[in-house]
């Protein structure tokens, strides 16, 4: 897979990645319940752990997922390492929120997971990216 | 045989030019000569990534257990535009109707109320499906009947809700005496629309008495042995016990469904 086509898909999985986490986040400020076919939706997204200091998670996500798909269209490798360390450090995140789910809250939120999903992708394109470029842009060793 | 110098037997060797890798004109040259090496990028930007999901993490343990000791505003947000009749929460005519028997003094009521109701008023209760009926009852000590009498005193001015679910977010340690006329009367104040002089005369009133005298019939009734206690049922319909594997939403909600669908 090129270069190219890794910062496209990256692109595209960020834009799908803002879209859910903006969804989220509009239903939260305007309190109306997301549509569900998990059924534990709301338990998660109302719970305490949805929040970080009063302000959605998905808030935090859709910025997240919006500097990680800006990320995408500076050509630099200091900002492909710098996307490959915001969507690991995000995919750790929703790690840790997943286990919330089922070992706290007992409630499967299908939009979480999905974009829990979209973060494995995201980090494994970013990821690829910055480790090729690193190897790329090396220095030769010198011919004797 | 001109003279000059002696012919060197040593050759000198000059260093040789370090190779130059050709880059087009214009362009930058790689990351790797610019900046110190691979290793310690790929170990900042590991660390990076460790630090936030860190901090993050962190910060949301920290939230989630600080966030049950909070109090007025995002409790009483949640009741906010659903009609109450005394003990009742939701419209009467609500198809199915969720009786809890709590104690305010309760650990276990309060996750439930705190956790749980929340949920279930904005899923089933503020769309009209459901309506959640509260019979305080004292159970875990003397302290407990305070909660019983302020809470239904409320009630009489359909603000039973708003103060129950503020002892919950105010919730002390069992029969440690948090409970007590004082803290009743100062979070009734924080209620908006409760005449709090009426409150008072009420807590000593005869329709109080019986109210509190009504709900422990009915635990009595039903063999109470544990708080909270659940009963459901289609509204004006024959209630069931509802024994629940957790207090969270999700052992309530197959239950409530299922009424609402049948």
């Amino acid at each position: 897979m090129s270069d190219r086509a890794l910062r496209a898909a990256a692109a595209v999985l960020a834009f799908v990645g803002l879209g859910i986490a903006s969804y989220l986040t509009y239903s939260h400020y305007a309190d109306v319940v997301v549509a569900c076919t998990t059924g534990g939706c709301e338990t998660v997204l109302r719970s305490h752990y949805a929040k970080i200091g009063g302000v959605p998670i998905a808030l935090f996500g859709a910025i997240t997922y919006l500097v990680i798909l800006c990320l995408q269209f500076v050509r630099s490798e200091l900002a492909a390492l710098a996307a490959a360390a915001i969507s690991v450090a995000a995919l750790v995140f929703a790690l840790y929120l997943i286990v919330i789910q089922v070992a706290v809250l007992e409630a499967l939120c299908q939009w979480c997971l999905t974009s829990d999903a979209i973060l494995v992708l995201l980090s494994a394109c970013t990821v690829t990216r910055a480790v090729r470029l690193l190897r790329v842009t090396s220095v030769p060793s010198p011919a004797s | 045989m001109p003279r000059g110098y002696p012919q060197s037997t040593v050759s000198v060797q000059y260093p040789k030019a370090k190779p130059k890798t050709r880059r087009p004109p214009g362009s930058r040259p790689p990351l790797a000569e610019r900046l110190p090496s691979r290793r310690v990028l790929v170990v900042g930007a590991a660390a990076m990534a460790a630090l936030i999901a860190g901090i993050l993490i962190g910060v949301s343990v920290t939230s989630g257990s600080g966030e049950k000791s909070a109090s007025g505003g995002a409790t009483q947000a949640i009741l906010a535009g659903i009609p109450q009749q005394g003990e009742a929460l939701g419209r009467p005519n609500a198809p199915v109707t969720l009786v809890q028997f709590g104690d305010h003094q309760c650990p276990a009521c309060q996750y439930f109320d705190v956790n749980t109701i929340p949920v279930l008023v904005r899923k089933y209760v503020r769309t009209g499906k459901l309506r959640i009926v509260f019979r305080p009852i004292t159970f875990i000590g003397p302290d407990s009947a305070v909660g019983v009498r302020s809470t239904l005193a409320a009630g009489l001015q359909n603000r039973f809700w708003n103060l129950s679910q503020l002892l919950y977010a105010n919730q002390g340690a069992e029969n440690s005496g948090w409970l007590n006329d004082k803290t009743v009367r100062k979070l009734a104040g924080e209620i908006p629309g409760l005449d709090v002089s009426r409150f008072e005369r009420d807590l000593d009133s005869d329709r109080v008495s019986a109210l509190e005298r009504s709900a422990a019939q009915q635990a009595q009734e039903i063999g109470l042995d544990q708080t909270p206690t659940f009963q459901i049922g289609r509204t004006n319909g024959e209630l069931t016990a509802l024994d629940v594997s957790s207090l969270n939403p999700s052992a309530f909600e197959p239950t409530i469904d299922r009424l609402l669908a049948g």
